[in-house]
């Protein structure tokens, strides 16, 4: 069931339209999160699901029914707000403070009951604000305030929740505390969506990321298929090296300032022959140092194929489950004959995937530099041709290494204009 | 809740016996035994009687009236401005009523024959700058700053208009004037009460409604609408009421400083932030507050310039000086934020 559904909206503050034509739906126990540069219109979105900004055209249904049908109590019932701007609220203690979540369920005039005081109580204990209870809000700090209006939040029982940047002025283990705590209440079934700037830890806690940029929404997926180099370029401006650890399928970002710890070495083009998992390694360091991949031919779904794409890769792709086809095969060796260096991975290789081997043999004959990674693992199912191949390419004095790092040590080695340059064909 | 009752109980004593004080003290020499049997008696005849209730008690509840008006009106702006230094003249209504009532004085109206008429001119001001202010911040959304903004710009603009007249006033005008601007218990016509009351009743209970409603805005406004506070409507009824009440207390009483600013601030230390408690606290208090005022300056003997001393005065340096102890005594937990 889709507890917020935005259908193509427009909403502005008078001139130019800050969100252009949304369109976008959040399921019962979502857990997204909603980056993009400053200005791009995440918090007017918010506002217009908050129903506090009305759309010019289009419409925000919540629960099924326009946000606007609402009473001013009953959607606090139902979704509760962290803005990301708060004022000072002078003199009320942090207990008063996170009180007033209940306001939505009680009347005017009534004095809190013990259900009430439950849920408060437990909002604090969740957000590890219980013992600053006596605390008057203006005595706190930036960031056990912010603590303190999220129990807030929390104490109206929402179905859904909606945070703006509810991380910024924590510190590193509140953060971190916080997207526990996010993922939690998420597990309780409250449909969580926040504005957020923390690429990393949104990537590793939420479920789903959608990017905005200039009021449209330009990504919406899992972070493992949204958050890439690609997609940050895009979205930033920026150029920024995404990894994916190994044995998860969290991409993680790194920062890094240009010229001190970043490729010193001007990037390379790199064609990676892989496949089931063997290249994502390589690939990821490759990916770290700036270099500019490419991988295939890949079976559609494989690993390797969906970590290449994640990463930014050109991809080569092959139905799943089917021998290359002629098309494949001929896009492949065009991009091998464009790369300062290929890379063999210790793949199995049977009659279905003979050709990428095949196509390694060619473009070494075309005077491409070929780095056998791991050769020995490299299996035959394809009846003692896929060993005569390898031979043969080793023979004609491909580099042979028996880690993926003394890999990567070497590439570091390579300038664009050495090695393979004069052999580039077109 | 319980400490909350008992609060405002404590501040309902305090406010009876400042009236009862206010009434029993005062120029003229009375025998207690008669005050006594003139209290238990509203229906005798007695010269104690016709004192302390045809003089004494009018001027009394006008006290209680005005000072409990300010107070909470000056509480309503404070928080829906979310400003703690803002008091019931902050948006404006104290300019156009000096004005009024400033235009009326030197218009002669301000003899005792037509003493109504000054109330009328200032109450008819009040409603003007009142008019000029909420249409100046419809339209941004009667945001906190375009309220203030307006408010200021009015007062500025009012009150040179005041001098301005001045330079044209005979002094005897200016003298008057200048008595009603310190603000005046003593010169307001027997229907002020009456009207005045109705009136700060009426607006007391648009307070309560919105009481909670001061609560959650002073998270801002996008909390506070999502617990349940239409920010804009909310203001809005809050100044239109807490305009009416000011501007219902000054045409009866002159303009009466410190009253409006300092009881919140007192009695939030006391009572709480909790607008609910703190409103009528406030209008208890500062009920309590004027009266008492009012017995002080009726007891410091009259001069020339002054045929009374104006409460005004006693307010300001009373207040000021418990403001500053307070400031000194560091104690400004709930006080200053």
């Amino acid at each position: 069931m889709n507890v917020i559904e935005v259908d193509r909206a427009c909403a502005g503050y008078g001139g130019e339209p800050v969100l252009r034509d949304i369109s976008l739906s959040l399921k019962e126990g979502d857990l997204a999160g909603l980056l993009g540069p400053n200005g791009s219109g995440k918090s007017t979105l918010f506002r217009m699901l908050g129903g506090a900004l009305k759309p010019s055209s289009g419409g925000v249904r919540v629960m099924g029914r326009d946000v606007s049908s609402f009473g001013a109590s009953e959607l606090g019932r139902i979704m509760a707000v962290l803005p990301q701007f708060t004022d000072e609220p002078f003199g009320f203690s942090a207990f008063e403070a996170a009180c007033m979540g209940r306001y939505p369920h009680s009347g005017r005039f009534s004095a809190l009951s013990a259900r009430d005081i439950e849920a408060v109580e437990e909002a604090m204990a969740l957000v590890d604000v219980i013992h600053l209870r006596g605390r008057l809000m203006n005595t706190l700090s930036g960031g056990e305030r912010r603590r303190v209006l999220l129990a807030q939040a929390l104490a109206q029982e929402p179905k859904i929740l909606l945070l703006d940047e509810p991380s910024a002025h924590l510190d590193v283990q509140h953060q971190v505390e916080l997207f526990e705590l996010l993922c939690k209440v998420n597990e309780r079934g409250i449909t969580v969506l926040a504005i957020l700037h923390d690429l990393n830890l949104a990537a590793q806690y939420l479920r789903r990321i959608l990017f905005l940029k200039q009021g449209a929404i330009i990504a919406d997926g899992p972070p493992a298929e949204v958050v890439n180099g690609r997609l940050i370029e895009s979205a930033f401006g920026i150029r920024l090296d995404v990894l994916v650890r190994e044995g998860t399928d969290k991409p993680s970002v790194l920062y890094s300032r240009a010229g001190t710890s970043g490729p010193a070495q001007a990037p390379i083009r790199i064609h990676v022959i892989c496949g089931g998992g063997t290249g994502r390694g390589i690939m990821g360091m490759l990916a770290q140092q700036g270099h500019e991949l490419s991988a295939g031919v890949l079976n559609r779904g494989d690993s390797d194929e969906v970590f290449a794409r994640n990463i930014g890769a050109a991809v080569v792709q092959a139905p799943p489950f089917s021998a290359i086809p002629e098309e494949a095969h001929a896009e492949n060796l065009r991009l091998l004959r464009g790369a300062n260096l290929v890379i063999l991975c210790p793949v199995p290789v049977g009659p279905g995937n003979l050709r990428n081997l095949e196509a390694v043999r060619a473009s070494q004959a075309g005077g491409a530099a070929i780095a056998v990674l791991e050769e020995a693992a490299i299996s035959d199912h394809a009846g003692g041709e896929a060993t005569r191949i390898l031979r043969e390419i080793l023979n004609n004095g491909a580099a042979r290494f028996a880690t993926k790092s003394a890999l990567a040590d070497y590439v570091r080695t390579i300038s664009p204009r050495r090695e393979c340059q004069g052999a580039v064909k077109n | 809740m319980k400490k909350a009752a008992g609060i405002l109980a404590g501040l309902a004593l305090c406010a009876a016996a400042a009236a009862l004080l206010g009434v029993w003290f005062g120029s003229g020499s009375l025998a207690a035994g008669d005050k006594f049997a003139a209290l238990l008696d509203p229906c005798g005849e007695s010269t104690a009687h016709s004192i302390i209730w045809t003089l004494r008690m009018p001027r009394v509840l006008l006290a209680l009236l005005v000072g409990g008006g300010l107070a909470a009106s000056g509480c309503v702006f404070q928080g829906m401005l979310r400003n703690p230094l803002a008091d019931p003249y902050t948006l404006g209504v104290s300019g156009g009523a000096a004005l009024g009532a400033a235009l009326a004085i030197m218009a002669g109206l301000g003899r005792m024959a037509d003493a109504a008429a000054v109330p009328f001119f200032a109450f008819a001001g009040a409603l003007i700058s009142l008019v000029l202010v909420y249409a100046a911040s419809s339209r941004r959304g009667f945001t906190p700053s375009a309220l203030i903004l307006g408010g200021m710009v009015l007062n500025f603009l009012l009150s040179s208009v005041i001098y301005l007249l001045f330079a044209f006033a005979k002094s005897s005008e200016i003298h008057g004037a200048m008595n009603w601007l310190m603000g005046d218990l003593g010169s307001a016509p027997a229907a002020a009460l009456p009207a005045a009351g109705a009136m700060t009743l009426a607006g007391f209970c648009v307070f309560m409604w919105f009481s909670r409603d001061l609560n959650t805005l002073s998270f801002g406004d996008e909390k506070a609408r999502n617990l349940g506070t239409p920010p804009a409507t909310a203001r809005r009824f809050l100044f239109l009421s807490a305009s009416l009440v000011t501007g219902a207390c000054v045409a009866s009483a002159g303009i009466i400083g410190f009253v409006g600013l300092i009881i919140p601030h007192v009695l939030r230390r006391v009572a709480g932030p909790d607008h609910r408690v703190l409103l009528p606290a406030s209008l208890l208090g500062g009920a309590a507050f004027l009266a008492l005022s009012d017995l002080l300056a009726r007891s410091i003997p009259n001069s020339i310039s002054f045929p009374e001393f104006p409460v005004g005065v006693v307010t300001g340096i009373a207040g000021g000086l418990f403001l500053l102890v307070l400031l000194f005594s560091g104690r400004t937990d709930r006080f200053f934020s």
